[in-house]
């Protein structure tokens, strides 16, 4: 099965999980801490998938602010 | 005369005592100390049965129980366990095949001639956390039993199967389930709205835990195929919550009584299993523990799932799957699935006879068990078990565009860490046997008649 590796928000240790409970609203279980979170709270998420041996990936993955919005002036 | 683990114990002790070793200082196997332990004697290739005399509940508190470890670390003491002082494959394979086909009815016994029930807990006095459950990874999900989870079905065919199962708090445990006959079970009663019945055995004569991995077919009871493993009628008592609707192992160590709840799942794992690997966190199930039954002393066996004793213990599944090939194909001579080097790889050999028996035999073998992903079939020339001499076999005799098929859309182990979906697989058929439709070499050997005539060690003295 597909997993995805995610780190404790409380410890900061990483595992990984189904991908099932990627998609399921639940609470994760760290294995290191016994802490229950919720995976939106984890300070890092990866999920790997095709994009992830895309040719512009980036180490360390993306965030919001390294995704460039373009300027365009409003037409009239 | 009913057989138990203290007698097994008796027996390896006495039969082979280098077969077992005995830790008398305390360990908290919550804490990794017994796996670490078991893990230290694999790494110099030791392989005793290991009793911890003194272990800690999950909080590290003093227990009155035992734990032992590395059952099934030997083919010997496998052996020992059905009866025999030997740790050959092929008579093991014989063995467990023989009395496998020899049911005993199970046997009620009153209640008061019960081993298992010299306490029982109940109700509020029922608290996971005073028994000692293992960590043996890193990553585990949090403490484990590796036990026996005895099941019924509704036309009452009793199911004895393994199964891992978290400790979640004082009354509950996360059970996984692959999806075979409990799974079954538990997915017809959750139909219906209702919970399923287990009684949850974690200690009992060795053999009663292999046949856990027997594959019985679905028309026999396996209390009652169990008791042909054990080779005596396995003595049984009514549970405390459903009587006589649901029988529990008298003379187990201890027996947690409980149903895996309808409608229910939790977060469970990781666990560290047979492949080898870690496996990741999963949806599973909830068991609520309704009662605890347990000897004075109770020992509690536990299984290393990454270690050599868990695929050791998984040996009834290679005799079905011996026996369903050699059905196919009578020329196997010999099989080799446990110790093959790898969870899903298949070695036989066999006297062929014909061309596509080789193929006919390995599909045999893959439709006993989704255990098996890939098949080398050799010539008996070739020991299955020697893997210099098999890599030999694969280099010399195959042309891969000829003797390998790869079959597609089998329902593979759910626990292969390489499968992408979670259960369809490829899989895998090598032929390197000899082809009888043309001339091949032969293997380079010195004349054998003049090796018979001359004695090496006159040649060498002086």
């Amino acid at each position: 099965m597909d997993i995805f590796n995610i780190t404790c928000p409380a410890c900061g240790k990483g595992y990984y999980a189904d991908m099932l409970l990627y998609s399921l609203d639940l609470e994760l279980h760290c294995p290191f801490c016994d802490v229950y979170f919720r995976k939106e709270d984890s300070p890092h998420v990866f999920a790997g998938g095709a994009s992830a041996s895309a040719v512009a990936r980036l180490a360390g993955g993306l965030s919001k602010e390294m995704i460039y919005r373009p300027f365009r002036k409003r037409e009239r | 005369m009913s057989r138990d683990l203290t007698s097994w114990l008796d027996l390896l002790s006495s039969e082979a005592p280098d077969e077992l070793a005995q830790v008398t200082r305390e360990v908290n196997p919550a804490q990794f100390e017994s796996a670490v332990i078991v893990d230290a004697l694999e790494r110099e290739g030791r392989f005793p049965a290991v009793l911890f005399e003194k272990v800690t509940d999950i909080k590290g508190r003093a227990t009155s129980c035992r734990l032992l470890s590395n059952t099934f670390g030997t083919f010997r003491k496998i052996g020992l366990a059905l009866g025999i002082n030997s740790g050959e494959r092929m008579e093991l394979l014989d063995l467990i095949l023989r009395k496998s086909s020899k049911s005993f009815a199970p046997e009620g016994i009153q209640l008061n001639r019960a081993p298992v029930r010299a306490f029982v807990h109940k109700g509020d006095r029922v608290d996971l956390s005073r028994l000692p459950l293992v960590r043996h990874t890193e990553l585990d999900g949090g403490p484990y039993f590796t036990p026996v989870v005895v099941s019924r079905n509704m036309q009452g065919r009793y199911n004895v199967s393994w199964n891992r199962m978290q400790y979640l708090d004082e009354k509950h445990l996360a059970i996984y389930m692959s999806p075979r006959h409990l799974w079954s079970y538990f997915a017809a009663q959750e139909a219906e709205g209702k919970d399923l019945p287990i009684a949850v055995v974690l200690g009992h004569h060795p053999a009663f835990h292999l046949s856990g991995a027997m594959l019985v077919p679905l028309d026999v009871d396996e209390y009652a195929a169990t008791g042909g493993v054990m080779g005596n009628a396995l003595r049984l008592i009514p549970s405390e919550s459903w009587g006589e609707d649901f029988w529990i192992p008298a003379d187990a160590e201890i027996v947690l009584e409980g149903k895996i709840l309808a409608r229910r799942r939790c977060v469970e794992g990781p666990f560290g299993e047979f492949t080898g690997y870690t496996g990741p966190q999963r949806l599973s199930w909830v068991v609520e523990i309704l009662a605890v039954y347990g000897r004075k002393t109770p020992t509690i066996i536990d299984i290393f799932p990454c270690k050599t004793e868990h695929m050791n213990a998984h040996l009834p599944i290679e005799a079905s799957i011996y026996a369903r090939a050699k059905q196919a194909v009578p020329g196997i001579v010999k099989t080799c699935w446990v110790g093959s080097g790898g969870p899903f790889n298949l070695i036989m050999s066999l006297n062929k006879k014909t061309e596509g028996e080789p193929m006919r035999a390995a599909m045999a073998a893959m439709s006993a068990s989704n255990f098996i992903k890939h098949v080398i079939v050799v010539d008996s020339d070739v020991d299955p078990e020697n893997k210099s001499e098999v890599m030999w076999a694969l280099s010399s005799r195959i042309q891969a565009d000829q003797d390998v098929t790869i079959l597609k859309n089998l329902q593979g182990q759910v626990l292969d860490p390489s499968l992408r979906h979670e259960i369809k697989s490829s899989g895998m058929i090598i032929d390197a046997t000899l082809p009888l439709d043309r001339p091949f070499p032969r293997r380079g050997e010195v004349p054998e008649q003049i090796r018979k005539q001359i004695n090496v060690l006159e040649y060498l003295e002086g």
